[in-house]
């Protein structure tokens, strides 16, 4: 039996209540249920993760449902004393980095990335208030779309850290763990990235 | 407290991770310089920002694509669990037959080995010429059995008292000699 994810709101207050290593201890002994409760929990935070990583929504969807694949056939030799969202960090994380080397390597995939963001300005505004005035709107997607060019703009091992602390909230230990950096080089990337981030976004501010 | 430490404890400062003493030290650089008070209003409204970008869902076809991908995956998955489980009837069969051959050749080259552990090495029966009787040297017919006149009793018996070395040999090199020819055969392969 596959596991059948439903993508709805998983309302069983047995779930809902149990710690992540929990859920994973009930996958593996047979309840395919867990696995679509870890699938609930995470797949909104690792797109967000992954999409302010590299910047291409779509890429991001397929690198997240390519976590999940990798969970799912891994699962088993999960060390289990450790968490759980750290180790799935880990896994988007390296993703995230493959895809951006990809991307150094392959001009045309940075074209096409580019090509898509291009296409994304055609889109209608779906996701701002529609209570809000057009000017309001204009100037709420270009303070987004400043803000998103200001993340893209940080070298890539700043910027995954800065998003897991700033985005996730993921503690400077954490970070160190899923980035495979010791806590020293964790704390002056994200002081730097902190501080260029700023310095880019500041004169739009003005 | 100076600006470059206020720079360097400026992350810590902001998530809130410093002890009470540096703490209340970078409040009060900041409260003096406007330098690093500039600096920490932009960097808190620049954080501040990005905080509130919104958040992303997963689109609608997101759900449908891993159901696809994990029952792939599951797929794959028993097609190679059912490899670690055991071989099929098909490469059982096989499997088998191959054991009953080998073990047919090595009971037939068994039974062989041991049939030449059984063998015993004897030597070929000697055959050899009967000794000419003495009464008859003289008259044997000439030929390669004639017996030298000199190889007569009384001739060997004088060589021991005390005879030149140059009619010994002479009389060495004219002896009769009648080697038998022998060498180990397999006289039997049978027990």
């Amino acid at each position: 039996m596959a596991a059948e994810v439903a993508f709805k709101r998983i309302v069983a207050p047995k779930w809902s209540t149990m710690e992540d290593s929990a859920v994973v201890g009930a996958f593996l002994a047979g309840d395919e249920r867990a696995f679509q409760v870890l699938v609930e929990r995470y797949q909104t935070r690792l797109l967000n993760f992954v999409y302010r990583t590299i910047g291409d929504r779509e890429k991001a969807e397929d690198l997240v449902q390519e976590v999940f694949i990798r969970v799912y056939r891994h699962l088993h030799r999960f060390d289990r004393s450790k968490k759980f969202s750290t180790w799935v960090y880990t896994i988007a994380s390296n993703l995230a980095k493959n895809e951006l080397r990809n991307r150094s390597r392959n001009p045309l995939v940075l074209f096409q990335t580019i090509r898509r963001n291009w296409e994304d300005e055609d889109r209608p505004l779906q996701f701002e208030d529609p209570a809000s005035r057009p000017d309001d709107l204009y100037r709420k997607r270009h303070l987004r779309e400043l803000v998103e060019a200001s993340v893209a703009r940080l070298p890539e091992h700043h910027r995954q850290v800065f998003i897991l602390r700033e985005l996730e909230g993921k503690s400077y230990e954490e970070i160190a763990e899923i980035t495979a950096c010791n806590l020293g080089t964790v704390k002056s990337r994200l002081n730097r990235a902190r501080t260029s981030f700023a310095e880019i976004i500041a004169p739009a501010l003005r | 407290m100076d600006c470059g430490r206020f720079r360097d404890n400026h992350a810590a400062f902001i998530d809130n991770a410093l002890d009470d003493v540096t703490l209340s030290a970078m409040r009060s650089h900041r409260a003096e310089c406007a330098d690093c008070a500039d600096h920490d209003a932009t960097i808190r409204r620049a954080l501040l920002l990005f905080r509130n970008l919104p958040t992303i869902e997963p689109s609608a076809e997101f759900g449908r694509r891993l159901n696809a991908r994990l029952r792939a995956t599951e797929r794959s998955l028993s097609w190679s669990h059912a490899g670690t489980r055991g071989p099929s009837w098909t490469s059982f069969a096989w499997a088998a037959s191959g054991v009953l051959a080998a073990g047919y050749i090595l009971v037939a080259n068994f039974g062989r080995v041991a049939d030449m552990r059984h063998q015993e090495l004897a030597l070929a029966p000697v055959v050899v010429t009967a000794p000419v009787p003495s009464a008859t040297i003289d008259s044997a017919p000439v030929g390669p059995m004639r017996i030298s006149p000199m190889a007569s009793p009384a001739i060997v018996a004088s060589v021991s008292m005390g005879m030149p070395v140059w009619p010994a040999a002479l009389l060495a090199a004219q002896a009769p000699m009648h080697f038998a020819v022998t060498e180990f055969q397999v006289v039997s392969l049978r027990r």
